[in-house]
């Protein structure tokens, strides 16, 4: 049966395709994230010390390093809060 | 009153100041009064695409300075009396002219034309928002690769901060060889409608015709392609409202009857 293999033309994928496909992704990326939950600007305000917080242990203990070397700060953008984290690795 | 289209793309080379030129053209042929701005200060082409390089005497330039009022600036086209050119300037840069500018110079001409085309420059930055600023229609011009694909999208999204929405935006598809989408490697028209969300408004096919037409400095539509002009028509007539298939634009592209039959039997290329 192997002999017949030999003379099997495989399906090439058109470039169209590959094309489409990879457009998709990109284009994908680009949209924008579905906002599932709105937090009320106040209780942001309230609770931005312990948010901080909680990404300094998180990344602490990902990345294994000491807690001051992680800096965390919030921007907003849009109406978005983009939570900056700059991480210095030894 | 005016309609006021831009032509922008994103991407360069795409074909924006050719497709500003054919269509200006075309609706010039088709009885209105147009006038063509080209806004891409700096590397402006759609003098020379209009072969009008040697008439030009004030640029949009002089407009903003006050040297000469916008009417003052316009080139009068030497085959289409109707057809009027607000040249840019060479040694100017984007940044000396500003969309409230623009607006004001578009706002001159709105009682004296009918169609007023603005050639965008390729970009997001000064020049593409100069261009769009007075704008109430985008046409934005791709051709059928990845790169020129991605570049209108995020186009799309720049203009609807400006204001634009899947009403005043619709797409030009350049450079289409059906040849290639038959044969399954290239994108097709409804690909690229369905991943960019608007309506395509003409579907332009890769003509050699364009080059030649180019070199001679008279639009394809005024010396060359039969098959060109008749979708540049297309898409005229559907810019002032007409319902006409894309499958219009397709059919000029696919040879057909017995010459076709013998090119094809021999595969023999034209040109």
């Amino acid at each position: 049966m192997w002999f017949f293999g030999l003379f099997k033309r495989r399906r090439r994928e058109k470039s169209r395709e590959t094309a489409y496909k990879r457009l998709e992704t990109i284009l994908e990326r680009r949209r924008p994230v579905a906002v599932t939950e709105i937090i009320p600007k106040n209780e942001f305000e309230e609770n931005s010390e312990k948010i901080k917080e909680r990404i300094v242990d998180w990344v602490s203990d990902t990345f294994k390093v000491q807690k001051d070397r992680v800096k965390v700060e919030f921007e907003e953008h849009n109406g978005y809060i983009v939570i900056i984290t700059n991480v210095l690795f030894e | 009153m005016a309609k006021v289209i831009v032509v922008t793309s994103g991407k360069g080379g795409v074909g924006k100041t050719t497709i500003t030129a054919n269509l200006g053209c075309t609706l010039a042929k088709l009885g209105e009064k147009v006038c063509l701005i080209d806004a891409d200060i700096g590397l402006k082409n759609l003098d020379v695409v209009l072969g009008l390089e040697n008439r030009v005497v004030y640029t949009l330039l002089d407009v903003v300075n006050g040297k000469v009022s916008a009417q003052e600036a316009l080139v009068r086209h030497k085959q289409m009396r109707n057809l009027y050119l607000l040249a840019a300037s060479q040694v100017a840069t984007k940044e000396m002219v500003s969309p409230e500018d623009m607006k004001t110079i578009v706002k001159s001409l709105y009682p004296v034309f009918d169609y007023i085309l603005v050639d965008s420059p390729a970009g997001i930055e000064r020049g593409f928002r100069n261009a769009v600023a007075a704008a109430e229609l985008a046409l934005i011009v791709t051709t059928p690769e990845l790169p020129a694909i991605s570049d209108a999208d995020r186009v799309v999204g720049l203009l609807e901060n400006f204001g634009f929405n899947d009403k005043s935006m619709k797409v030009i598809l350049n450079r289409f060889k059906i040849k290639m989408v038959k044969a399954g490697e290239m994108l097709t028209q409804q690909d690229v409608e369905s991943t960019l969300a608007l309506e395509i408004v003409g579907v332009v096919p890769d003509s050699e015709e364009v080059i030649i037409a180019t070199n001679k400095g008279l639009p394809v539509v005024l010396n060359g392609d039969m098959s060109v002009s008749k979708v540049f028509e297309n898409i005229a007539r559907r810019l002032k409202g007409e319902t006409l298939p894309l499958d219009e634009d397709i059919s000029q592209m696919t040879e057909k009857g017995f010459v076709a039959f013998f090119k094809n039997l021999f595969g023999r290329k034209r040109g």
